[in-house]
């Protein structure tokens, strides 16, 4: 076994209850199990994701989704070598559900435990495909929670080249579609009602034009969008262009600056790696994905996204950062802390705050 | 039989470990806040204090509420996951009750101030509630109740002029063990006992129609 981790990973830093257990041995990666417990219907009634509602839902759903995850995964505790957990960044609620579990388990059966960063699991399923990618690429992480891109370099190295100054792209279609009249999650919606809908009808602002940097900004595109749902929005045609607009709008701004952040990338890796990797849920936006695969091809870059499963919180993508972790010899102690706010790359987030350092510290 | 009881629902973070009624070793830490990051530590120490090995566990016995959510929701995911690692059989315990068992006495009133004007309180042989501060006062004093114990005490005190007050912000680590070995054989897994509704109004209660 010198060479191989058997990890059993937990997930429960927004509204997915989720377990996997996840092989790694040398560049071979093999999803064991991946279970997944939705608790989008608890959430419906109150339009969107309610962080007491989510936890409560956490620790009714954990042990059952434990206990599924190892069993389709034909293992038992001692066939695993480590118990991964997301700390963070997240709704702590529910974080510190999913942690305190791994915790019981990890002492109860003397396993190593691995706090993971929820962006480092998003980052790092892009290695959970048929092929895993190799080290290193760039990442544009957009997901409901999060938007940035980042050089990944390895476990434990990535290095942040732009990040949202407000909104997340994925909270953007949500809030958007919100406005629209559509019910939560709003993204996935959204996208069905741009079918057919004609992108140019509707002009929004473009955002942060006079910045040379990589960072996204969604809220004036969000304000102008529901400025217009309000003023101009009467038929179900003029709904659907709107949509189509809107979607048009975050794909061609994520498109903008993975541009630039190839060219940064670029220099940085001395024209090495280059591999683009989109992960998220907004990654399953085909609208967003057609233009972000243009960009890749149009600067030389070859273009990846993790399985659609593997885009949206799962575990698996867990318990392959707890196995790389566990292999690179970077464990925790069982006083881990769960962390709202954990940003993937301290360093960039310290130097350069994109969010004024409030009382929690700067935002993920 | 070999018990392990933990106790994250109030101002305290505590493990027992104990033996057919005979306590092993406790690791007991008054505490606000932390339960998250103290409780598997406190744990093991007394696991390996009692000389204790987890497959060996008859029983394990965790808080279920009422008391701080975030508290309780620690407690039993962690005894959760204790419990998953050797299918011990997990059995949950009314704060409450731990509290009312943590005092020698006939009746005892066990109430938890819970702030907003709020009590949570248990009467001799009633059930566990939230009741707004009037009406815990109104219950307590037809009680017949001798001692009131917990965090609410002082706040019923006038209700039962006559009874002994005991504020304490925990249970009795002691009494965790005895109610761990004591509970009856669980249908399911424990789930939290909040007491109280989520802080949140659906879109139907915010008017919003779609
Ligand atoms: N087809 C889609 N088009 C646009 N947005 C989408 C689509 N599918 C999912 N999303 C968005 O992705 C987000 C969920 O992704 P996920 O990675 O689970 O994010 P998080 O955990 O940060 O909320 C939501 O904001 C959702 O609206």
């Amino acid at each position: 076994m010198a060479d191989r981790f058997t990890v059993l990973g937990i997930e429960t830093s927004c509204d997915e209850t989720a377990a996997a257990v996840v092989r790694l041995e040398g560049e071979r990666v093999e999803v064991l199990s991946n279970v997944v417990a939705s608790q989008i219907a608890a959430h419906v009634p109150y339009g969107g994701v309610v962080p007491e509602v989510a936890a409560r839902a956490h620790v009714e759903l954990i042990d059952g989704v434990i206990g599924r995850a190892l069993a389709d995964s034909g293992l038992d505790y001692d066939g695993l070598d480590g118990i991964a957990a997301t700390a963070g960044p997240g709704l702590i609620g529910g974080v510190m559900v999913g942690l305190s579990a791994a915790k019981g388990l990890a002492l109860a059966r003397g396993l190593p435990l691995v706090a993971v960063n929820h962006l480092e699991g998003h980052a790092l399923s892009v290695r959970l495909g048929e092929a895993p990618a190799p080290y290193p690429f760039l990442l544009l992480l957009v997901s409901g929670g999060h938007c940035q891109l980042l050089s990944v370099e390895g476990v434990g190295r990535a290095v942040r080249l732009g990040s949202t100054i407000d909104d997340a792209a994925g909270e953007a279609f949500d809030k958007i579609a919100a406005a629209l009249g559509l019910d939560y999650p709003g993204g996935p919606a959204l996208e069905r009602l741009a079918e057919g809908g004609d992108p140019t009808r509707f002009s929004l602002p473009r955002a942060l034009l006079d910045r040379k940097d990589c960072d996204f900004s969604f809220s004036g595109l969000k304000t102008a969008a529901a400025r217009t749902a309000d003023t101009s929005v009467h038929t179900e045609a003029d709904r659907r262009d709107l949509a189509a607009a809107v979607q048009g709008a975050i794909a061609r701004q994520l498109s903008e600056r993975s541009a630039r952040a190839m060219g940064r990338y670029v220099e940085m890796q001395g024209g090495a790696g280059r591999l683009f990797a989109v992960a998220g849920g907004v990654a399953a936006n085909r609208t967003v994905r057609a233009r972000l695969e243009e960009t890749a091809s149009a600067h030389g870059f070859a273009f990846t996204a993790p399985p659609l499963k593997y885009c949206t919180d799962n575990a698996a993508m867990i318990a392959l950062a707890g196995a790389e972790r566990l292999r690179a010899g970077m464990t925790d102690g069982l006083a881990a802390p769960a962390r709202p706010r954990w940003p993937l790359d301290e360093a960039a987030a310290r130097d350069a705050p994109i969010h004024k350092p409030g009382r929690k510290g700067a935002k993920a | 039989m070999l018990t392990l009881s933990l106790d994250t629902a109030l101002a305290a973070a505590t493990a027992v470990v104990a033996k057919d009624g005979v306590v092993l070793a406790v690791r007991c830490e008054p505490m606000a806040r932390g339960h998250q990051e103290a409780i598997a530590t406190l744990t093991r120490d007394a696991m390996t204090e009692a000389g204790a090995a987890f497959q060996d566990l008859d029983r394990i016995g965790v808080t279920v509420g009422p008391g701080s959510f975030t508290g309780l929701r620690v407690g039993i995911a962690f005894a959760k996951g204790v419990a998953l690692a050797w299918n011990t059989p997990l059995v949950g315990i009314g704060s409450l009750k731990a509290l009312a068992a943590s005092v020698s006495g006939e009746r005892v009133l066990a109430t938890i101030d819970a702030g907003r004007g709020q009590a949570y309180l248990q009467t001799p042989g009633g059930p566990p509630e939230q009741l707004p501060l009037a009406d815990a006062l109104a219950a307590a004093s037809v009680s017949h109740a001798g001692i009131i114990v917990g965090s609410g005490a002082p706040l019923l005190a006038e209700a039962l002029p006559s009874a002994v007050i005991d504020a304490r912000a925990f249970a009795d680590p002691v009494a965790l063990a005895r109610l761990t070995a004591d509970a009856p054989t669980p249908g399911g897994p424990p789930q939290p006992l909040y007491l109280r509704a989520p802080d949140a109004k659906t879109l139907a209660e915010r008017g919003v129609t779609r």
